[in-house]
């Protein structure tokens, strides 16, 4: 995984960008510095990108920068949690989570007049894993649990949360990091959501203007 | 918060640094410490500010080190200017010597002068050489490199230090590139000229490359 590498000469290719938007995007930090990835070639220097995320953002890039601006999206993109003022009317009626979800999390949260931007994650990831199918109420409610406790030990909301299940028993983690980890052989992995993942979804949806979705959310539903 | 007092020292001075309104230094100053500047941060004479800056102009007439970064968006330097950090701008106008022990990152910068720099990226470059400079790697939209005058007397020749007119580059990449005096590892573009007096090892272009006499490319690729 770390080592699928994608050449800068290669990206350019590949994408139809210019050396001014790569080196303009670098600038307004669209594209994090930890993705150039200096390697010597025989050429002399050459610099890398890890290749799922680079063509991955590049692609938002190209799909959003008509409506938003540079700045925009580099707030988009940031690990920096969003300004938010919304209240649960404002959360149903722009559609970033679901009533179900808010009236399941009411015994945690309660019912708060405004939410703030870490509530208003742990509610959206909450909201997404129910909405895959793949996990029981119970177990969702654990993880609202674990989430509440523990989102605030991330750094810059960098993590995982998993949900591991060996005959009938269930255990959620949420990992701080881009770590990998290995459970034993008949434990199975029922649900991995990175949490970074999940800050960029939302702050697209916090940002997208009343009534209109963005379209790129395309793991919704 | 209320209102931040500004910083001026005339002669001689020194101050801690800290949140500021507007600096003034005129003459010799002393910041121990970081500044950060609600307006701008103008120094005719010589100053030291040991920490970073951060001001929304930034106007430099003579000599200053600044052993942090610093963050402006219109950036004058006329004279010296020596720093620790990376230099964050929006503009930056350089007339005489510049050298960070960082990254330089603008939309524009034109200069005119010596420039020591570990890495530079700006849409808009514009280098007229005067001295020797050296950057090892430089990324943008336009890149233009010139000498604007030869060395005139010819005594000056004579001395046994380089006076040459010259930047020295391991990579050079942008859409449009033009560059004079220049030994570069790799220079990679969409439209590539090389003028007078450079030694290059690679140029990659996409749509078109030029080469002056007097030139020497090692080898030249299209992609």
């Amino acid at each position: 995984m770390e080592e699928d590498l994608i050449s800068k000469k290669e990206l350019l290719e590949l994408t139809g960008i210019s050396y001014g938007q790569l080196y303009r995007w670098k600038r307004k930090q669209l594209l994090p510095e930890d993705w150039f990835i200096r390697r010597s070639a025989f050429t002399g220097q050459e610099t890398f990108f890890p290749r799922q995320q680079v063509l991955g953002r590049i692609r938002q890039i190209m799909n959003m920068k008509e409506g938003l601006s540079l700045d925009e999206l580099a707030d988009l993109f940031s690990p920096a949690p969003a300004e938010v003022d919304l209240s649960r009317g404002d959360l149903l009626s722009r559609n970033i989570v679901s009533r179900t979800a808010l009236e399941y999390s009411e015994p945690y949260l309660g019912t708060p007049h405004t939410y703030s931007f870490q509530q208003l994650l742990i509610l959206y990831v909450f909201d997404c894993s129910l909405q895959t199918g793949q996990i029981h109420l119970e177990e969702g409610k654990a993880m609202l649990a674990v989430l509440l406790d523990d989102m605030g030990r991330l750094e810059e909301y960098e993590g995982e949360l998993v949900l591991l299940r060996k005959m009938g028993m269930s255990l959620v983690l949420l990992l701080s990091g881009d770590r990998e980890f290995y459970a034993e052989k008949d434990a199975k992995i029922a649900l991995r959501i990175p949490i970074s993942k999940k800050t960029e979804e939302l702050k697209l949806k916090l940002s997208a203007r009343e009534g209109r979705m963005e379209e790129s959310n395309g793991n919704e539903e | 918060m209320g209102t931040r007092n500004d910083l001026i020292i005339t002669g001689i001075g020194v101050s801690s640094g800290g949140d500021v309104g507007a600096v003034q230094i005129d003459g010799v100053g002393t910041i121990n410490g970081a500044l950060s500047c609600e307006e701008e941060f103008v120094v005719n004479g010589k100053a030291t500010v040991k920490g970073g800056v951060e001001a929304p102009k930034t106007v430099i007439n003579g000599m200053v080190t600044i052993e942090g970064p610093l963050r402006t968006e219109g950036c004058t330097v006329e004279g010296k200017l020596k720093m620790e950090g990376n230099l964050a701008a929006e503009s930056v106008q350089i007339n005489g010597s510049v050298t960070v022990h960082g990254s330089v990152e603008a939309e524009r910068l034109a200069s005119n002068g010596k420039l020591q720099m570990d890495s530079l990226n700006a849409d808009e470059i514009k280098l007229m050489l005067q001295g020797s400079s050296s950057i090892r790697e430089i990324g943008g939209g336009t890149i233009e490199v010139i000498e604007l005058e030869k060395l005139s007397s010819r005594w000056l020749k004579l001395l046994p230090m380089s006076l040459e007119n010259s930047l020295t580059a391991q990579v050079i990449e942008g859409d449009h590139i033009y560059l004079e005096n220049t030994a570069a590892g790799v220079v990679r573009g969409a439209v590539v000229r090389i003028g007078p007096g450079c030694e290059i090892g690679l140029v990659e272009y996409k749509e078109s490359f030029e080469l002056s006499d007097g030139s020497v490319v090692k080898s030249n690729a299209r992609l």
